[in-house]
């Protein structure tokens, strides 16, 4: 973040992971709009099915304006092609916690779990033992619980950059 | 970027976590090197909760890779440029 520079635009990465469970794209969404109507440019990331829910989600583009594959996106910030602000990485399985890790240890700032799902307290507490940031809820059909912490969450990251 | 299925592995676990995979790398090879999160090997980008081990058995290399929907496969393959690469700059396990 260059806030020295009124121009600049603080950049978030929404990092997807698997999409068995059908909460992610709504949180997606949901997170995608506190950011964007907080002035911050942020790109959705994740393998085909992930983005193609999305696609479907929103078919006119009214929310989503910029998505890459997962992979590539990996690939820009292993080699400092993207170096967002804020890095959320949606997490309901094992291999989420590794995403969350290498992206971490990617990034110059700090990256973000959003665990969900049945497994979120087992998950939330392996990453806080990695000292990873995240935040959870064992949310499986209604993603209420996590709306509101995605809302603290956000306002607070936006309270800091300011 | 490249796609793992360009090159001729093995597989030797199979959608487990990756706690299970550093383990069975860290236990089952004498030549053992630590690489970084992101670490580019055979054009992908090796994802990971350090420390990413990578096992080393002549010109064999065995490597962690993690699926967003499938967990974490133990990956073998032959290759003495990546062996060479991470001999050259990955930090060795004593």
């Amino acid at each position: 973040m260059n806030s020295t520079n009124p121009q600049y635009k603080p950049q978030a990465l929404l990092l997807l992971g698997c999409p068995e469970i059908a909460m992610q794209t709504s949180l997606a969404l949901f997170t995608l709009d506190l950011l964007v109507t907080d002035g911050v440019n942020t790109l959705i990331a994740g393998n085909n099915a992930a983005l193609e829910l999305v696609r479907t989600a929103d078919p006119k583009g009214y929310y989503v304006k910029d998505m890459l594959d997962l992979d590539t996106a990996i690939a820009d910030l292993a080699e400092k092609r993207m170096d967002p602000d804020i890095c959320y990485v949606f997490i309901h399985n094992d291999a989420g916690i590794s995403y969350l890790a290498t992206v971490n240890a990617l990034i110059r700032t700090q990256a973000m779990g959003i665990i969900f799902g049945p497994e979120a307290k087992t998950l939330a507490q392996q990453c806080t033992d990695l000292q990873l940031k995240n935040i959870w809820a064992r949310a499986i059909h209604n993603p209420r619980p996590l709306k509101v912490k995605i809302t603290k969450e956000i306002e607070h990251w936006a309270a800091l950059k300011r | 970027m490249g796609c793992i299925e360009e090159i001729t592995y093995e597989i030797l676990l199979s959608k487990v976590t990756f706690k299970k995979c550093s383990a069975f790398i860290r236990s089952n090879f004498n030549e053992v090197y630590i690489i970084p999160p992101g670490y580019r090997m055979f054009n992908v980008f090796i994802i990971g909760v350090p420390p990413i081990y990578v096992g080393i058995s002549g010109d064999n290399i065995t490597f962690p890779y993690t699926k967003p929907c499938h967990g974490t496969f133990v990956m073998k393959t032959q290759s003495q440029e990546e062996v060479k690469k991470v001999q050259k700059t990955g930090k060795p396990v004593m």
